[in-house]
């Protein structure tokens, strides 16, 4: 777990995941043929940047300005994201895998980052974004065991 | 934690909680037709037996002995009501009640995190958390899918 001097500097960090996991997302959904399947994934895009506003709020709430996001590419993403090779592709199966590990390593990290949060409220948003976290990791996991039905 | 003075007490606290969800959960699967809702309560049902068992390792770690009739009697949990009454209340209501639980049972373990520092004890906790999640989505997915049809 990262070292945080401030309430706004674990915000800050959990914007940065959100930015890293809508662009995920969307590359995710540039790879899938189908419709549905690119539907899908481009609906979670959405998602974890209906998260991101959730934490500005946050951050609005307790004086400061939000910048700009960061460049995608600086946030280290190490243990949250794969690289998705453009050349090679990536099946839908294995597209969901990664998936559900990168929702439960967020549900974890929202966990842990409300657990040191001072600010009531933002404690408050961490664990209800932890939650959303879980219920994307469910949906990933009934999608993949139907696609492992289908074969 | 609010409410409680030692972390026996939480884990008895926990382990009560565990016991009444797996009786709301076999009550539920034991008013399901369709094999397939069955089968997700009876999931969610040994879920709960598991998460059980889990808090009891804890509570034996500590080098005590937990009867769980005596845990029973001493917490008494308000916002829980008992199996019995599931069987008369529709499903709709059911699963309300279901998601309400679930959302209590996350935050039980998430706020209990915010107190211990053992690592081993703090993993086990986020593990619960994280399956307790779990489990109100699955219940809130099927809560949507019920409205929708209606």
């Amino acid at each position: 777990m990262e070292e945080f001097g401030s309430d706004e500097e674990i915000l800050q960090f959990a914007i940065g995941r959100e930015v890293a996991a809508h662009q995920f997302y969307t590359d995710l959904a540039g790879q899938m043929d189908n419709a549905t399947m690119r539907l899908l994934f481009e609906n979670f895009a959405k998602e974890e940047l209906r998260h991101k506003a959730m934490l500005e709020l946050e951050i609005i709430k307790i004086g400061t300005v939000v910048e700009a996001p960061e460049d995608v590419d600086s946030l280290d993403q190490t243990d949250v994201m794969v690289a998705i090779d453009p050349e090679l592709g990536i099946d839908y199966k294995n597209a969901l895998i990664l998936a559900i590990n990168k929702e439960a390593k967020s549900f974890r990290l929202y966990v842990e980052l409300a657990a040191i949060v001072k600010d009531k409220q933002s404690r408050e948003t961490l664990l209800s974004l932890a939650q959303e976290e879980a219920k994307h990791e469910l949906r990933f996991e009934i999608e993949y065991g139907a696609a492992i039905k289908e074969r | 934690m609010e409410g409680f003075e030692t972390d026996e007490d939480i884990l008895k606290f926990a382990i009560d909680r565990e016991a009444k969800a797996n009786r709301f959960y076999v009550a539920l699967a034991s008013r399901m037709a369709d094999p397939e809702m069955r089968e997700v309560f009876e999931m969610l049902a040994q879920d709960e037996l598991e998460h059980r068992a889990k808090l009891e390792l804890e509570v034996m770690k500590t080098g005590r002995v937990l009867s769980p009739e005596k845990a029973e009697s001493r917490f008494e949990v308000s916002d829980e009501p008992a199996a019995e009454p599931m069987l008369h209340m529709d499903f709709k209501s059911a699963l309300a009640i279901g998601i309400d639980k679930e959302r209590a049972s996350f935050r039980l373990y998430a706020d209990w995190m915010l107190t211990v520092e053992d690592a081993e004890r703090r993993e086990m906790l986020l593990s619960l958390a994280e399956e307790e999640a779990k489990h109100k989505a699955r219940l809130e997915i099927e809560y949507d899918m019920l409205v929708r049809n209606q």
